[in-house]
């Protein structure tokens, strides 16, 4: 089985976060499952590469956090910003970018 | 979930309690507990989901490298037992290996003295050693490997290696390995059992009564083996045998092909689903080919029996006798027969002769030529 590069996908965890937040405001597990699933289990995002994320989005004004106790227990929920909407779609072009390039240096017959 | 407060606590206290530091712990005590929630939630026991989430939680490093600081003291670290990097002697006869990790590779060969070595140990999931003098045998452990470790941090580490020194033959090698290489190189064993989740399998110079191999993804090769009996089970990846004795051979690949180089046996079995099957220079008495799809190319074969069936693709088999003394029974659904270079529709039979030669191919030309 191939083992993941952590290099490439590193780049891409932001836009993982904010891919999940542009839906609606959602808190560090919930983001973790949800990575979790939406990639079938291919990839798991620890929670302190995640908080880290959180962090630095945080810092950039991509997303920000409120405090909601609602479920009965406090919970640090993460929204997302007009800025980090914008960042999002940069981030995508970007990648459609890179896979356009990268993608003219594989060849099927060679990987097996 | 007190045992998870006390290990992120811990881990935290190695640090200056900065805004930023209280922050970031607050955040993932947060959601600890709500992974521990829904372990439980899953059915696990508390015990289970605490020791689940302590585990996956990263390390002390990661931590100094998302808080961007050095940790003050080192946290305390009880060092788990495991040689590292030392050969290590037996203070006794080496008669079995039973290896059964979840990652690692794993190599036995031949030493001067009986003795073991582990290289690039995994610090969270190390590999352990015990010797039972009394028995002779050598007990390689690793706990079981939670399955996103592959892709996370402390996954991408260098695998461990155990390096197994044999000076006698041993009476039994069983090694079960879910991913890694797993080699044996110049071992002579009475009985051998290597099963290899996913990782690649090599066998050279070495001498068995039986071996069995079970290889689910990933290539195994035997060079230079001498067996009375060996069974290779592929599902998926290349099966290669070259320069080997074996008087009972059975090779059952899934999706992969199967290459016979040079092999000397009596009973020789190859079955693949999907690859193709080449054999060179093969002598058996008894052999059969089963194929389903796939091309079928045999050439120098010497046999007393040999049958060959093919669902799709092409069969070619160069047989080192004469025609003469060949019963021959070709059957194709699709295609055409060709006994050395006549073309004859798509049946052909020959009711004399010492040896027999049948071949039954659904879609696909066959052609069957002879050295003598």
């Amino acid at each position: 089985m191939a083992e993941l590069s952590s290099d490439v996908i590193r780049g891409y965890t932001d836009t993982m976060i904010l891919y999940i937040l542009y839906e609606k405001p959602s808190y560090g597990y919930e983001i973790q499952k949800m990575i979790r699933m939406i990639t079938n289990e291919k990839f798991i995002i620890k929670e302190t590469t995640l908080y880290s994320a959180f962090s630095r989005l945080e810092k950039a004004g991509q997303i920000t956090s409120f405090t909601d106790m609602s479920s009965g227990k406090k919970r640090t929920y993460y929204q997302i910003s007009e800025n980090g909407k914008e960042y999002y779609r940069a981030k995508c072009e970007e990648w459609i970018l890179t896979k356009e390039i990268v993608e003219c240096f594989i060849r099927g017959d060679r990987n097996g | 979930m007190d045992k998870i407060r006390q290990h992120i606590e811990e881990l935290f206290s190695c640090f200056e309690q900065k805004e930023g530091v209280r922050k970031a712990k607050e955040q993932l005590l947060e959601m600890s507990e709500d992974k521990y929630q829904d372990f439980i939630d899953q059915g696990c026991s508390e015990q289970e989901a605490g020791q689940k989430v302590i585990e996956e939680f990263g390390t002390l490093e990661e931590l100094e490298e998302i808080l961007g600081e050095k940790a003050k003291k080192p946290v305390r670290k009880e060092k788990p037992v495991y040689p590292e990097e030392v050969m290590t002697e037996l203070n006794g006869e080496l008669k079995a290996v039973d290896v059964n990790v979840s990652r690692a590779n794993i190599r036995i060969v031949r030493g001067n003295e009986d003795s073991y070595e582990i290289s690039d140990n995994d610090e969270k999931n190390p590999v352990t050693v015990r010797y039972h003098q009394k028995t002779g045998k050598l007990e390689i452990r690793q706990t079981t490997n939670s399955f996103f470790r592959f892709f996370t941090k402390t996954g991408m580490n260098s695998i461990p290696t155990v390096v197994v020194q044999v000076n006698g033959p041993l009476e039994k090698l069983e090694i079960e390995n879910s991913s890694g290489d797993v080699s044996v190189d110049s071992v002579e064993m009475e009985f051998a059992n290597l099963d290899v989740s996913a990782g690649a399998v090599s066998v050279q110079y070495s001498k068995a009564n039986t071996m069995e191999i079970d290889a689910s993804c990933g290539s195994v090769r035997l060079e230079k083996v001498v067996a009375k009996e060996v069974n290779v089970d592929c599902s998926a990846g290349q099966v290669s045998i070259s320069n080997s004795m074996i008087t009972d051979l059975s090779v059952d690949s899934s999706a992969g092909n199967v290459v016979l180089d040079r092999v000397h046996g009596e009973i020789i079995e190859v079955d693949t689903s999907a690859g193709k099957v080449k054999l060179n220079d093969v002598d058996g008495k008894k052999m059969d080919v089963d194929c389903s799809a796939g091309d079928v190319q045999i050439h120098g074969v010497r046999f007393e029996e040999l049958n060959v069936d093919n669902s799709m693709g092409k069969v070619e088999i160069e047989a080192d006798c004469s025609y003469e003394e060949t019963r021959i029974m070709a059957d194709v659904s699709m295609g055409c027969v060709t006994v050395d270079g006549h073309r004859y529709g798509d049946e052909f039979a020959k009711r004399n002769g010492t040896k027999e030669l049948r071949v039954d191919c659904g879609i696909g030309d066959v052609a069957v030529t002879f050295l003598q």
